[in-house]
């Protein structure tokens, strides 16, 4: 195992899990680059369907692996001078001179599993690697026959991944930034509540009881003008997992009886200014239809690509690089959860550097 | 890593520059304008006065250091490179988005051929008599990676250039490729029937000159000559394509991909693993660094 070549950022958590691809973006026999955390990584999935990730750089000259080939024996080889690593990162063949292997001729290898939809890549000390530290998003996985259907995509932001995280633990933006679609007349009666549950989560919920359904909610649950319970249920899961409860029901009926969706929105740092970020949407009903997720895919990504992409980018501008705090920052109530998953995410972060 | 101002760069080729005409280029990070006057007279002229300039051996230079140590005898003598009789050339040029170091240390390890580049190199793998030697040689300050590859599957384009008989599957390759501080290269290839002499197949003699044009960028100019199918327009065009394609398509990409990865970190204190092919890279490097550190 050779020390990354590039110091870490302390920005950001390193013996934690991320997401790295969604599963579904990793077919057998491609080779997918990606940055990580300020680091080069190259993704595959094996002819007996497993995954693995490796520091996206021949440790010769530097080639990332990604531009070579995958070979029969699930060894990648460097398009450049041929070199070959197996998934442990170790160099097998060296076909130059007389074939002797030096010794220095390892490649970083990442742990990573496949779990819930996605593939989850640990970046710090790969002994601490325990993947029942994964929370439980079992959801994603559940069938059409069982009454659920997901859908899941991503894309790259350039902003940091903590402003990210204020966007979407901020539940009051929607009312103004997401005004045609999101925003209802009764959110001004909404209540808003945000706590701390365990070490390594937060809750940002913010619902109203009794109000005109929000426009993009009645398409799939038409309310001819009745009264409704609508909820916006955030969890935050450290360093940057967000997943987010949304309901509709007829005031006075149960949550269960109305219209609920989930969605996820995990955030994976590309640089300290820039961000993956990887969603799905599950639902409970049109369980068959393409054509839905689509309609659903296009709505959600105006949102994040037309009103909060531009509005996060120009802030990512205008910090510079600073640090919030630095910039004493004017805190309003909804701020309340999102100031939570920052204070612990920064103690989280300041715990692994006092321990190394 | 600094450049070597006492030498001569390349800046293009003398039809670029008509009687009367104005060319800019940068070099070094310094913008340059490059003139010919009515009489035909090339010079130089740099933002602080004007730099020596030269024609010669098919192309255009620029001497970026002190003026007074200026000598057109420095040059290496590239005339192989020049049109002459039962030879045939096609030159081209391309800007290559990384540091030139990357170029020639690209240049000067001749094994990533294979890897890179189908036309140049051989798919198939070799039959088992199949002898490669590969050896250094220093001259001066001269750099020379020496390849000989015996019974080699032929490639892409000497089975182009074979002009008397069919070409034969397999055959005895050499590829020397010399290097010239800072930045020039002269590759002399050919193939032949296993054993047979040098006359006996296809010789293509090319030159690389290599011209920073900022610490990142360089300007790349290649000239290609060759002994067979000398009048054939059809392929030059194919092994100008053929070059272009694998400079443009195979190498930058790649070249351009470890910059980045680079990232403006120097290159020994990223502690690259070293194989036994890197020999001539490594020494060319060691050259320039001395040269530079002599001039400071």
């Amino acid at each position: 195992m050779t020390a990354p070549s590039a110091p870490s950022s302390p920005r950001f958590l390193r013996n934690t899990w991320y997401i790295a691809a969604w599963a579904s973006e990793l077919a057998t026999g491609t080779l997918l680059p990606r940055r990580l955390l300020d680091e080069p990584v190259v993704l595959w999935r094996d002819t007996s369907g497993a995954v693995h990730a490796l520091l996206d750089r021949c440790p010769h000259r530097f080639a990332p692996l990604s531009m070579g080939r995958l070979m029969a024996d699930g060894s990648l080889q460097c398009g450049y001078h041929g070199l070959q690593f197996d998934a442990g990162g170790r160099c097998t063949v060296n076909p130059q001179g007389d074939g002797t292997v030096p010794k220095a001729a390892q490649v970083t290898a990442y742990p990573v599993v496949e779990r819930h939809t996605a593939v989850w890549i640990w970046m710090g000390d790969p002994a601490r690697a325990d993947a029942t530290r994964i929370p439980d998003y079992s959801l994603f996985s559940r069938q059409p026959h069982e009454g659920y259907r997901t859908f899941d995509g991503m894309f790259t932001v350039q902003a940091a991944y903590e402003l990210e995280i204020d966007n979407l633990m901020d539940l009051s933006h929607p009312e103004f930034l997401h005004a045609g679609s999101l925003g209802s007349p009764a959110q001004k009666t909404a209540h808003y509540k945000a706590w701390q549950e365990g070490d390594t989560t937060v809750h940002s919920n913010r619902w109203f009881d009794e109000g005109p359904c929000p426009a993009a909610m009645e398409v799939a649950f038409p309310t001819e003008g009745k009264p409704v319970e609508h909820w916006t249920h955030m969890r935050w899961d450290a360093p940057s997992l967000l997943w987010l409860h949304v309901g509709v029901t007829f005031t006075g009926q149960p949550r269960e009886a109305g219209m609920n969706t989930w969605s996820a929105h995990f955030l994976t740092p590309e640089t300290e200014g820039s961000t993956h970020y990887f969603y799905n949407h599950t639902r409970r009903f049109a369980l068959d239809s393409a054509e839905v997720d689509e309609g659903i895919r296009a709505m959600v990504l105006h949102a994040f690509l037309q009103e909060d992409r531009p509005m996060l980018e120009a802030i990512q501008r205008d910090m510079g690089g600073r640090d919030l705090w630095s910039m004493k920052p004017v805190l309003l109530s909804g701020d309340s959860g999102g100031v939570r998953a920052r204070r612990l995410l920064e103690k989280l972060i300041a715990g692994e550097h006092a321990a190394a | 890593m600094a450049f070597l101002r006492n030498a001569w760069y390349c800046v293009g080729y003398p039809e670029q520059l008509a009687a009367g005409a104005m060319r800019s280029i940068t070099v070094l990070g310094e913008p340059l304008a490059l003139l010919r006057d009515g009489a035909g007279a090339f010079s130089v002229q740099a933002p602080h006065g004007a730099r020596p300039g030269l024609e010669r051996h098919g192309a255009l230079w620029v001497w970026m250091g002190e003026p007074a140590q200026a000598d057109a005898a420095q040059l290496p003598d590239f005339s192989m490179i020049e049109q002459r009789p039962g030879w045939t050339r096609v030159h081209d040029q391309l800007l290559v988005r990384a540091h030139y170091q990357l170029v020639i240390d690209n240049l000067l390890d001749l094994s990533h051929v294979n890897y890179l580049h189908p036309f140049l190199g051989s798919r198939e793998a070799p039959p088992p008599e199949f002898r490669a030697h590969i050896s250094l040689e220093q001259a001066g300050h001269a750099v020379t990676a020496i390849t000989e590859l015996s019974s080699m599957p032929t490639n892409g384009l000497f089975q182009l250039l074979w002009e008397r008989g069919t070409p034969p599957k397999v055959s005895d390759m050499r590829a020397n490729m010399r290097w010239y501080p800072p930045s020039m290269l002269y590759l002399d290839t050919g193939a032949t029937h296993v054993g047979a002499p040098r006359a006996d197949g296809p010789t293509i003699e090319t030159i690389h000159w290599l011209t920073p044009e900022t610490e990142t960028t360089t300007h790349y100019f290649w000239v290609a000559t060759r002994d067979r199918w000398v009048g054939d327009a059809a392929i030059s065009e194919q092994v100008r394509a053929g070059i272009d394609g694998a400079f443009r398509g195979e190498d930058e990409p790649m070249i351009e991909a470890i910059q980045r990865q680079m990232g403006g970190r120097d290159f020994f204190e990223m502690k690259p693993v070293m194989l036994s092919t890197d020999g001539p890279a490594v020494r060319a490097r060691r050259v320039l660094m001395q040269l530079i550190e002599e001039e400071r």
